[in-house]
């Protein structure tokens, strides 16, 4: 380097150094602002990724793998299609994107005896790798062509052993293999059988009965006629290592593929497109809010670098008059004043693009997957020099002041453009942010359909517009009190009110105070109102704080088991789910319901007390029969030609099976009537009906009193007790058209006058155990498409836990039902089961457990004693975590960040404004002092002055960010992107609102006390002297 | 009164051309009928009332006067760094008033070097005396004219010492140096001095003096200097002293006179002034010597002689 380039850069240097303090501030502020530019899209990259593996890797292989099979009818040689699935292996991207495929064969065949007939089914079975997967007991893995493995428990049932020969039939011809291995069945759902169940023994509804799968070598299909052979592949694809930024080439691949497969005819499908379309569309409304987030953190920057730029610029006012009167050309002297700060944010540029990274990591590290990387990609390199452009035009738009006399600009023509324009920027600011006020809260209050990632920007454009107003508003409200205040001994309070009349600059920090405390009460508002309806979702979608499904006895009475566990009743309750086409049926045990359910507020919803309330009208106890023999006491009052008899409708509790036993036919007058309940109840049953039966023709009456039940328990008949006397624990349940019976008491018994008409159901009496029509709370979407009665009608029929129908009266609309979603009904679980006549072996046992049930070891090993088995557990906070990697919800994440920064910048750059100033204030406070005012009144008059700025700030940011959140949280698609369910609740959350204005107003306090400090050392006679050059 | 044979010259070339010539020698400077009024916020402020004077190429040239008299008002006004309210300056031959603020600069970059009173305003406090120097020398740099290294000229004017010194740190006395090599570092014409003793103990003053007789000898740069200090009166062959914004007296080689502006009118010393008071009248007799001035006592008006004043 030449001397003379040294002595460029050793001026430059020295520059630097004489103005170290204004440029270290420089310097940060330059850096904040390549940072913050630099931290959304860094951030942003890794929330894309985190997003996509939250969505693609937890699903099971089946559901985004690619599963290929033959076209029916259209088999392919093996060998063709073997080739045809080796495109993973053919390029460098199928590589990455998929890994090995997992071949599977399979032939059914039947297991024949010795003498040739058909023992068994099975399917005979080979799939890539499966003998990793399969346990074997005893033997090995078959290896050759005549070598199965079999089942223990299909071995068990056939009695074959390791070694045995096996005859299967394919077809019309006959294979004879060796059983060289026995594995132990299941489970069917670990991920690598991808979903099909080959352990199927005894599923078989009608003979033969059904093995688990023959698992064999894949050159047993050599000796199969191969159109018996059903070939398939299933190709995982590496849903771990998939990258954002691969998707649109694996999307393309895959098309390209699947075309490619379907034209040698094969059948080749993907679920994966579902979940990638998923992670599309949360990553396009994540990038728009992080962009509107960001970009408000970099306009705030902007806003800092631009006040500091001018005020450093004042300084190098000395620097540029000697430019001036130099003689150096108008470039030239823009060099002089531009050359610092262009070095500073040239430096600053790298820096700050680092710290960007470490923010965006550090927030990725609390928000995002564990272990998701967090790229510096070229749309964050592209973002740190788009902040420094902007950086670099800020200082010059700062440095105009000082610029223009020094470039010959006429400041007084200057002056009247630059205010005509300021004006008219600040109309615009403030009509765009009503504008947009106007327009996010017309479109999202209330609804949960319309999205509008634009309302986060809401905070920072209502603040500018607050900042704006209350910048030209405060001014002429400090000129009028001064006025009031000008012969009032409060000196210090005269003195900040005339200069914060008088000085336009030192209100003007307010406006950046506003935005930061806008942003900072917006993003604790959103966070904290975000939080809770997460919380309230989480558990609304498991249904309490903890849901366990168990398996459950068939000797076991799940209701009782439960109350047995938890006697209290206010931390578990038993629930059964049982789903079909038609939706969901929840049934829920309502003594436990409003304790220990979610039963957030709906439209439409009532208290949760009320819906258990409403769900269990008062019903008789039921009528229990528990013995070897029925004994009845029947007094006939009419003889009845032919003799009617009574038949008792039974429901076997223990095997879920109804029976009935018959009595008579009756005779005239009071007779005792005998009926053996054996082979009928094993243990309890319970009375469902009585049914009159008569055999002849015509209509006929049939008055009888049934006095007494008894049961036979084994020494004795023990009355049962069947509320006889008490004609409203009766119901008429089925009725002749038209001549309905008739129920009543007397004095012995029940008076009952069956109405039989022949050829029409006969008539039947039941204990009211159950209401007739069970009250259930159905959501809008049943009640919209199941409506089974006339038009405004209510009843709906549903299918019971046993499958068979359910007549329910839906009072009760809501739109969703905790756990079971939009489309399902909640009723009673006892009348569910009372109401049932099937076996009830298809609905899910659960358990749900309440908060204060903390992990419910306790209930659980309760019920472990009653034999009941934990199966899985859903859990509210697990559901809630879930949540949080939710793109709109990572999106908001970062507003917090943002927050902080912001007060923290907005308290630098009040600091820096005012040490900025420092000498001038000295000045003045010398000159005050010296005309008798006290150093009490000057910090008086600082700290008023100061205080109206940061009470102006704070305040007009408070009610814009609380404006902001109450209009436009309920737009951010954070809250918009929810299912039906628990109305949003979009209350501030004053209290922690409160806690951070003081805490940003405690920030400003200390920038105060410092900037205080600071003048207050400078104000000395000495120190000016020695400070002037 | 007119003097055609010193009056300010027609520009040949014109400011265009100021670029690319360069001058070995110092520039004349001419002010003619020259006003200078500052405006305030309750009145206008005189502060020159008709300024004539005249300055030949590489003249050495003190302004005297009282404070608030316009010395350095007529000293920036000769920079180029403000414009008269009303009369001409010609430099070198071109009329300030018809060049551009571009060609202004230029000439301040080129031709033109300025001193203003107070070293430090002169300065880059951050800055050595070499940065300084090459500070100066942009303007010149970038209109394509050779520069001696910053290192020469001080070394020339025997401040090779300074050079990287940060000037912040330097006593006043050399300070002043550094301000004076500063001015001269583009090789002025004319260098326009203010108050350069100013804040200077005899030494100092007497090396500021040194090193502008050593400025005028090697560059032959005409030199303009505002001084209160009769010292550096007493070292310049001429001075003009201004009084109440006109040129009052005229002083060459140490002797002092009376100088008869355009307009016929003569500032007389202050001690004339103990004699013929303002308003006095003054007969003004001519003889073969010159001409005598005699108080009269007022007469009426009828008898007055053609004489009287």
């Amino acid at each position: 380097m030449s001397r003379l380039g040294r002595v460029r850069l050793g001026l430059l240097a020295n520059a630097l150094r004489w103005r170290a303090g204004s440029s270290a501030v420089f310097f940060v502020v330059a850096l904040l602002a390549v940072a913050a530019a630099t931290a959304g899209p860094v951030y942003l990259a890794a929330a894309d990724q985190s997003v996509l593996s939250h969505i693609v890797v937890p699903p099971p292989p089946v559901s985004t793998g690619l599963i290929v099979n033959e076209q029916p009818g259209q088999p392919v040689s093996e060998a063709s299609f073997e080739h045809a699935l080796a495109f993973p292996s053919r390029s460098p991207s199928g590589q990455a994107f998929f890994a090995k495929p997992i071949f599977t064969a399979v032939a059914g065949v039947g297991i024949l005896s010795a003498s040739g007939g058909e023992l068994a089914v099975a399917d005979v079975v080979s799939r890539s790798g499966d003998c990793l997967h399969l346990s074997f007991v005893r033997g090995r893995c078959p290896r050759g062509p005549g070598e199965v493995a079999m089942s223990t428990r299909s071995a068990a049932y056939l009695h074959i052993r390791v070694g045995s020969g096996l005859k299967l039939s394919i077809g019309a011809s006959v294979r004879s293999v060796e059983v060289r291995g026995l594995y132990r069945a299941g489970p069917s759902s670990a991920p690598y059988w991808w979903g099909s169940d080959y352990f199927e023994f005894g599923t078989s509804q009608t003979p033969p009965p059904r093995m688990d799968a023959l698992f064999a070598d894949f050159s047993i299909f050599t000796l199969l006629p191969p159109h018996q052979v059903a070939l398939g592949a299933d190709v995982p694809v590496n849903t771990r290592s998939l990258h954002s930024t691969e998707v649109p080439a694996f999307r393309h691949l895959l098309a390209e593929e699947e075309l490619h497969l379907g034209r040698l005819g094969l059948l080749a499908a993907s679920g994966i497109g579902g979940y990638l379309d998923e992670a599309a569309t949360q990553q396009r409304s994540m990038t728009t809010t992080i962009a509107v987030i960001d970009l408000q953190l970099l306009l705030l920057v902007l806003m800092v670098l631009f006040g500091i730029a001018g005020r450093t610029a004042a300084e190098r006012d000395q620097d540029l008059a000697l430019a001036n009167l130099r003689g150096l050309s108008p470039r030239s002297i823009w060099a002089v004043a531009l050359r610092e700060p262009f070095v500073l944010i040239v430096a600053a540029t790298p820096v700050g693009a680092a710290l960007g990274w470490l923010l965006a990591l550090a927030t990725a590290r609390a928000n995002l997957l564990a272990g998701t990387p967090v790229p510096f990609d070229s749309l964050a390199l592209g973002a740190a020099l788009a902040a420094s452009l902007a950086a670099l035009v800020a200082t010059a738009g700062g440095s105009r002041r000082v610029l223009s006399p020094a470039t010959r600009v006429s400041g007084a023509a200057r002056s009247r453009l630059a205010v005509a324009m300021e004006l008219f920027a600040e109309a615009f600011v403030v009509a765009l942010a009503i504008a947009a006020v106007v327009q996010v809260s017309a479109s999202g209050v209330g609804t949960k359909a319309s999205s509008q990632p634009l309302a986060a920007a809401a905070p920072g454009l209502v603040a500018l517009a607050a900042g704006v107003i209350a910048a030209r508003v405060v001014p002429t409200a400090c000129r009028l009190a001064a006025a009031a205040w000008r012969f009032s001994p409060r000196v210090g309070l005269s003195l900040a009110l005339q200069r914060v009349a008088r000085q336009s600059g030192v209100i003007r920090q307010s406006v950046i105070i506003a935005i930061a405390v806008a942003l900072g009460c917006f993003s604790v508002a959103g966070v904290s109102i975000d939080r809770a309806n997460r919380s309230e979702e989480a558990l609304f979608l498991v249904g309490s704080n903890r849901v366990l499904t168990v398996s459950v006895p068939a000797t076991v009475d799940f209701e009782r088991a439960v109350h047995e566990a938890d006697p209290s009743g206010r931390e578990a309750m038993a629930a059964e789910v049982t789903s079909n086409s038609e939706g969901t049926l929840l049934a829920v045990d309502t003594s436990s319901f409003a304790d220990v359910a979610s039963w957030p507020n709906q439209p439409g919803a009532a208290r949760p007390g009320e819906v258990a309330r409403y769900l269990t009208p008062p019903v008789a106890p039921a009528v229990t029969l528990e013995g070897g023999e029925l004994r009845v006491v029947i007094d006939l009052r009419a003889a009845v030609r032919p003799g009617a008899s009574l038949t008792f409708g039974l429901f076997n509790e223990q095997y879920g099976a109804a029976e009935s036993v018959t009595v008579g036919p009756l005779q005239l007058g009071r007779h005792v009537y005998y009926t053996s309940l054996v082979g009928y109840c094993v243990s309890v049953c319970r009375l469902q009906s009585v049914t009159a039966d008569w055999a002849g023709t015509g209509a006929v009456t049939v008055p009888v009193e049934i006095e007494q039940l008894a049961v036979d328990d084994g020494a004795k008949f023990a009355p049962v007790a069947a509320g006889l006397s008490a004609p409203r624990h009766w119901r008429v349940a089925q009725v002749a058209s038209g001549e309905p019976s008739s129920l009543g008491a007397s004095p012995s018994g029940l008076s009952v006058s069956f109405r039989y008409v022949a050829g029409q159901s006969p008539p039947v009496i039941a204990p009211a155990d159950v209401p007739a029509l069970l009250p259930a709370v159905v959501t809008n979407v049943v009640a919209s498409i199941s409506q089974s009665g006339p038009t405004g009608s209510t009843d709906y029929s549903i299918l019971n836990l046993d499958g068979s129908s359910l007549s329910v009266n839906g009072a009760m609309q809501v739109p969703a039902i905790p756990a079971v979603g939009t489309n399902a009904v909640l009723v009673n679980l006892t009348d569910a089961l009372r109401d049932e006549s099937l076996p009830d072996i298809y609905s899910s046992k659960q358990v749900w457990l309440s908060a204060t049930a903390g992990s419910g070891a306790r209930i659980v090993e309760r019920l472990r004693r009653e034999g009941i088995d934990v199966l899985s557990v859903r859990t509210a906070a697990s559901m809630e975590a879930a949540f949080k990697q939710d793109g709109p919800t990572l999106a908001f994440g970062l507003f917090l960040v943002v927050g902080a920064e912001s007060a923290l910048l907005a308290a630098g750059s009040l600091l820096f404004a005012i040490a900025a100033d420092t000498r001038k204030r000295a000045i003045e406070a010398v000159a005050l002092r010296a005309v008798g005012l006290s150093r009490r009144h000057l910090v008086q008059a600082m700290a008023g002055e100061l205080g109206i700025v940061c009470a102006t700030g704070l305040g007009a940011g408070a009610l814009a960010g609380l404006a902001a959140a109450h209009f436009s949280l309920p737009s951010v698609p954070e809250f918009t992107g929810l299912p039906p369910g628990p109305t949003l609740a979009f209350g501030l959350p004053y209290a922690w609102l409160a806690a951070f204005v003081a805490g940003a107003a405690l920030l400003l306090g200390l920038a105060v006390a410092i900037a205080i400090a600071v003048v207050g050392a400078a104000s000395t006679p000495d120190k000016l002297r020695i400070s002037q050059r | 009164m007119s003097h055609p044979a010193r009056g300010p010259r027609p520009s040949p070339k014109g400011g265009a051309s100021l670029a690319k010539e360069r001058r070995r020698h110092g520039l004349d400077a001419h002010c003619q009928a020259l006003v200078h009024l500052y405006a305030s916020e309750s009145a206008q402020v005189v502060a020159l009332r008709g300024v004539d004077l005249d300055i030949a190429e590489g003249e050495m040239l003190a302004l005297l006067g009282p404070s608030g008299t316009g010395k350095s008002t007529l000293l920036r006004l000769l920079g180029g760094l403000i414009q008269p309210t009303a009369g001409r300056i010609v430099v070198g031959g071109r009329d300030l008033a018809g060049l551009s603020s571009s060609e202004l600069r230029l000439l301040r970059a080129t031709e033109i070097g300025m001193v203003l009173q107070d070293a430090g305003t002169n300065l880059l406090p951050y800055a050595t005396g070499e940065q300084n120097v090459w500070f100066a020398q942009i303007g010149a740099r970038h209109a394509g004219h050779s520069m001696q290294s910053p290192v020469e000229v001080l070394a020339q004017l025997e401040l090779g010492s300074l050079a990287t010194e940060q000037v912040s740190r330097l006593s006043g006395g050399d300070q002043q140096l550094v301000a004076l090599a500063v001015g001269v570092a583009a090789s002025p014409s004319l260098l326009l001095v203010d108050e350069p003793t100013s804040q200077l103990d005899d030494a100092g003053r007497d090396a500021a003096i040194a090193l502008l007789h050593a400025i005028n000898a090697r560059l032959g740069s005409t030199i303009v200097v505002v001084t209160h200090d009769p010292a550096v009166a007493a070292a310049m062959p001429r001075t003009v002293t201004i009084r109440d914004g006109r040129v009052g007296a005229e002083g060459r080689h140490g002797e002092e006179f009376a100088v008869v502006g355009s307009d016929g009118s003569v500032q007389l010393p202050p001690d004339v002034l103990e004699v013929l008071p303002p308003n006095a009248l003054v007969r003004i007799l001519r003889h073969a010597d010159g001409v005598d001035l005699r108080l009269a006592e007022p007469a009426p008006p009828h008898e007055l002689p053609e004489e009287t004043l």
